[in-house]
């Protein structure tokens, strides 16, 4: 731990940043897009059964699906879908650095390692947070239109006008807010267990499972913890 | 670990995802309302006593369309408001925000309602469009909305009414209950009567009464026969006849048969 | 191309690993003590955790459906739909997202490693079946210890909901009366088909990832990755599949209405 509170000044490396926010924001689009619309398809099911059971009608299921979406599970989903896939990666591409002694050799090239590896993570995490959240948004309330036309025969601008009479645009930014939390809440977490990651090939493993399990809780109560702050206070 | 992308791709693909990011973030600022496309508003001020459960942000409606929202909700100390102006008193002040597109049906004879919307019911300000020969309201100016009903104080007079009820039934109680028992003494009388031992002589009584009616419905259909008409006509003629038979006509019978009395 | 490639193969793997393990259990080679050490190894270790994140889940449920059902107006049933939709789908999902991290990224590291430092050439240099020693008891450990797991988290997301319930002022006991006006029997049962379909998911990815690990502790690393980023695909996939066949069910034969 006080490998990072150490005092260092940062740089700006615009090659490695352009690298991170390529890689973890620009190839995770697929999965991501692919993950919310079945999110999204499937939170209207869900929503219609319950709403046929408490209101005996569905017409209000596309906006408590869309705000359960926006505020909730756009974020959260959109970050533990993130964590799989970048936050295992960073432990694991870190430890095994570490395992093949590569971080040693650019202490010897007098390159701060935190400096190298982690700053870059941490803004191409951030950037793909926002960036896929607000895709995955857009996303679920598509696909929620598609659905909601289909199975109960909403229109899509009946659709759309439901739903943003309950979705205000501060719930965006508020969502924003929540990716931009745990955009930063994984790559910190994956380094940190890539950096204390012991030698050998069954430790790296070790440190990749700790990052996503680690980082998946911490998202989960930090979601929670924000929830609170932003809609119960 | 992910392939790496060569030279000016990255860059392009990165900077696509940034602009996609912007593009929706406008869009949908623009969808919910917060950026709002470049319309100007008028404004207006409407006075209530009871706002009916209308919120800060609450939809307000011209001929059922929306075209603006509750901006905000003030109270009016009563005091200086009757003051200022020979109105009556009013203790709420909403200022609504109506886009400038339904300006032209809004004028000085349109009618401010509060109405409830939809399952969950949303509270809306509903302006009827006015007549064509009023002046379109000025942008800024007060006017006085109509208060919706309030259910609150109907319940409470009704209850007013039941409890008045209530009131008329505790002090008659002594004259309701005698009278309640009375009825009851009645038609307890009236069933011993009618199973007891007075009951054979009813019986009798009853089959007198039967034979009595069927004879006089034989007698009555008797008298509809053709033959009893025929009867009926001539006595009628003669009832005719005799009716014309006055004092005259007496005194010149009389005169004539007692002279030809007289001569025999 | 060579990406959807590779996911075909990898899926074709996953299938016929799941077969083959099946085919040796009915022949009855499933080494019932190894399973039940694993169970320890990989279930007992994650309890702390599911039970953290069983908390935290119904608490945000809780809290999310609370705000949301003040601005519709139907406060009352807090405690019945916040339960059932946890129940139903959210719950499932996300305690699955975290066992898929901890359970599976633990069994593909674990097994990534042995194959990686030869000790699966090792066994089959013995002459035996590395699926049938080391791989078969795994699967049928994770399918248990998940299934077993995701049902403790289910249960917890109840107990989290109906503490922060009191939190934020709703009366706990009127929470907990107002879940039987939602939760019906069907629900219940969805919620733990969901379970074990997730448990099987999660156990036969995790062990084809680690089982398919090449190439040093990058390839470790490797294996994790894609291990954890598939459990979530598959996992989300069929949570749809399964929240479509329940909706088509209740359609057909108006089951899971009250």
């Amino acid at each position: 731990m006080n490998y990072f509170l150490k005092n260092r000044k940062f740089r700006w490396r615009r090659e490695e940043t352009l690298e991170q926010m390529y890689v973890l924001g620009v190839q995770s689009i697929p999965i991501i897009v692919v993950s919310l619309a079945f999110i999204g398809l499937m939170m209207i099911l869900e929503l219609a059964f319950h709403m046929r059971l408490v209101l005996k009608h569905d017409s209000l299921v596309p906006a408590f699906s869309a705000v359960l979406m926006v505020r909730e599970l756009g974020p959260v989903i959109t970050c533990l879908l993130l964590t799989s896939r970048i936050g295992a990666g960073i432990a694991a591409e870190i430890g095994s650095m570490k395992v093949t002694e590569q971080l040693d050799a650019l202490k010897l090239l007098s390159i701060d390692p935190f400096d190298y590896l982690v700053i870059p993570r941490w803004i191409g995490s951030v950037f793909a947070a926002l960036s896929l959240t607000m895709i995955s948004i857009a996303v679920a309330l598509g696909g929620g239109a598609l659905l909601a036309a289909q199975k109960l025969g909403t229109s899509s601008g009946e659709y759309f006008n439901t739903v943003f009479f309950f979705v205000k645009f501060p719930d965006v930014l508020r969502c924003l807010i929540k990716a931009f939390v745990f955009g930063t809440i994984i790559p910190f977490i994956a380094s940190y267990q890539g950096f204390s990651c012991e030698l050998g090939s069954a430790a790296v493993g070790e440190a990749a499972t700790q990052a996503v399990v680690r980082a998946s809780l911490s998202i989960i109560i930090a979601d929670f913890l924000l929830t609170y702050l932003f809609y119960a206070i | 670990m992910p392939t790496k992308a060569k030279g000016i791709h990255r860059e392009l693909w990165v900077g696509a995802l940034f602009l996609t990011v912007i593009i929706l973030l406008v869009v949908f600022g623009w969808l919910m309302g917060a950026i709002g496309p470049l319309q100007s508003h008028s404004r207006f001020y409407v006075l209530y006593n009871f706002a009916g459960g209308i919120e800060i942000g609450s939809p307000v409606r011209v001929a059922g369309v929306k075209v603006g929202k509750v901006s905000t909700i003030e109270f009016l100390p009563e005091v200086s408001q009757s003051a200022e102006t020979s109105q009556e008193r009013t203790s709420l002040k909403l200022t609504i925000d109506v886009s400038t597109k339904a300006l032209p049906s809004v004028r000085q004879d349109s009618r401010f309602y509060v109405n409830m919307a939809g399952i969950i019911g949303e509270k809306y300000i509903e302006i009827s469009p006015g007549t064509s020969s009023a002046p379109i309201l000025t942008n800024g100016s007060t006017v006085r909305g109509v208060d919706p009903p309030r259910i609150d104080q109907l319940l409470s007079q009704g209850y007013g009414v039941f409890g008045r009820i209530m009131d008329f039934m505790d002090a008659n109680e002594k004259t309701l209950t005698e009278f309640l028992t009375g009825m009851q003494e009645l038609i307890s009388d009236a069933n011993t009567l009618l199973k007891g031992r007075e009951r054979k002589k009813l019986v009798t009584l009853l089959d007198n009464l039967n034979a009595v009616t069927s004879d006089i419905h034989e007698f009555s259909l008797r008298l509809k026969n053709p033959e009893t008409q025929k009867f009926y006509d001539q006595v009628f003629e003669l009832v005719e006849r005799a009716h014309q038979i006055d004092k005259p006509v007496i005194k010149q019978f009389l005169q004539e048969e007692g002279i030809r009395a007289r001569i025999f | 191309m060579e990406n959807s490639r590779k996911w075909v193969k990898s899926f074709g793997g996953m299938i016929l690993l799941f077969l083959q393990c099946l085919s040796l259990t009915f022949k009855g080679k499933t080494r019932w003590k190894e399973v039940i050490e694993q169970i320890f190894q990989v279930g007992v270790r994650s309890l702390g955790m599911t039970i953290t994140a069983g908390l935290f889940v119904g608490a945000i449920m809780a809290l999310q459906i609370d705000i949301q059902l003040k601005d519709f107006g139907a406060e009352s049933f807090l405690g019945g739909l916040s339960t059932s939709t946890t129940l139903r789908n959210v719950g499932p999902v996300l305690i699955a997202f975290l066992l898929s991290g901890k359970v599976g990224a633990y069994t593909s590291a674990e097994l990534g490693t042995m194959e990686v430092t030869e000790q699966l050439n090792a066994i089959k240099l013995l002459g035996a079946d590395p699926i049938e020693y080391i791989i078969l008891p795994r699967i049928w450990a994770v399918v248990i210890s998940s299934f077993l797991l995701l049902i403790v988290g289910l249960m917890v997301t109840i107990f989290g909901g109906v503490m922060f319930a009191e939190v934020i002022g709703v009366n706990a006991l009127s929470y907990v009366e107002n879940i039987p006006r939602i939760v019906t029997e069907w629900s219940i049962v969805l919620s733990v088909v969901k379970s074990f379909v997730f448990g099987v998911l999660i156990a036969v990815i995790s062990c084809y990832k680690g089982y398919s690990a090449r190439g040093g502790s990058v390839g470790v690393g490797a294996a994790v990755q894609s291990c954890a980023v598939t459990n979530l695909m598959f996992i989300i996939l069929f949570d749809f599949l399964l929240s479509m066949t329940a909706s088509v069910f209740q359609d057909l034969f108006g089951v899971g209405y009250l």
